[in-house]
């Protein structure tokens, strides 16, 4: 499955956010970060995977966005995807 | 008596979530007529490199009212829905606590708040349950879910941690209710997050839903102040804010 890496402005921020540990990549972001939300939308407007969670772990009032995906897996300061789809 | 039955690591990525699954549990002891379950609080635990969890790392539990022979019954009844709805992949454990029997409370509550913050083995959940003689077990897999069952115990019984599973539908004029309509509705209490308390006539923002959290044994409306002209002086807090319930 493709990834969700973009070009021009919106690839770069992006990429702003995408960082790397231990082998994989992951979201660096916090939800109730405005810039965080817009950014992590923009990944889930076009991810093929994209699944919203179960209402109790919606934390963006139904919003596309990776925050709200059943997908991501919650980390200390971001997420990663079960799909490993940021990349 | 009073019980508390908690559950962890049910489910996988595709499955439904561990909170459906307490549910189902609460109405199987409901509909066999063992007693009467209350509402699922959610507990959020450690996010740690070192704790193996689907995406949330969160546990699930319930009181149940049930007449002391029923014990063995339900906990039976929990044993094996949990070892037939849970995700093949999955690592569930299973807690069953009676409060009123343990002699050092502080002493589970305290392993709670430590899961909230600290790597904590299996072995080290077994030891606790062992010596407060808890309830305890594994249902498949690495059997990691009781590490986080037991904290949801804990937490629970300190009546200071946790969300409401669901949504609550306050009735309202136009989304508006006052703190009095709010109560009569079943909530113990409306504050901010700083703990100021509203008064009963005050007007809250409720919208269509509220989400509810377990603070000082009581279920709670958090709101935050509106702006001015926005029809009450209080609206309830935004979904982000409870993420740190």
């Amino acid at each position: 499955m493709e990834g969700v890496r973009k070009n021009g402005i919106q690839g770069l921020l992006i990429m702003s956010r995408i960082m790397e540990k231990n082998g994989g990549v992951y979201f660096q972001g916090n939800v109730a970060n405005t810039d965080d939300l817009r950014v992590a939308s923009t990944i889930a407007e076009t991810c093929p995977a994209y699944s919203i969670d179960e209402d109790d772990e919606d934390y963006c009032n139904g919003v596309r966005t990776c925050f709200n995906c059943r997908y991501r897996r919650w980390l200390a300061d971001g997420f990663s995807c079960a799909r490993e789809l940021l990349c | 008596m009073e019980i508390l039955i908690s559950i962890d690591d049910t489910d996988d990525i595709d499955s439904r979530g561990t909170g459906e699954i307490a549910e189902l549990i609460a109405a199987g002891i409901d509909a066999n007529g063992w007693g009467t379950c209350g509402p699922v609080t959610r507990h959020q635990l450690l996010i740690h490199p070192d704790i193996p969890y689907t995406s949330h790392n969160s546990s699930m539990c319930f009181p149940a009212d049930i007449s002391g022979d029923m014990l063995d019954t339900v906990t039976n009844y929990c044993r094996a829905t949990l070892g037939e709805e849970s995700a093949p992949t999955s690592d569930p454990g299973l807690c069953v606590i009676v409060p009123e029997r343990l002699k050092h409370p502080e002493a589970l509550i305290e392993y709670g708040c430590r899961a909230k913050t600290t790597v904590i083995t299996k072995e080290e959940a077994y030891r606790m349950a062992s010596a407060h003689d808890i309830h305890l077990s594994e249902h498949g897999g690495t059997g990691q879910g009781v590490i986080g069952a037991l904290a949801g115990a804990g937490l629970r019984l300190s009546g200071n941690d946790g969300r409401f599973k669901g949504k609550f539908r306050i009735p309202s004029r136009h989304g508006i209710a006052t703190v009095r309509e709010i109560v009569r509705f079943g909530i113990d209490v409306v504050q901010t997050p700083e703990k100021r308390v509203l008064a009963e006539d005050e007007a809250v923002f409720v919208g269509e839903w509220v989400k509810l959290v377990l603070i000082d044994r009581k279920t709670v409306l958090l709101v935050v102040s509106t702006e001015a002209g926005a029809g009450a002086a209080w609206k309830a807090c935004e979904r982000t804010v409870f993420k740190d319930y």
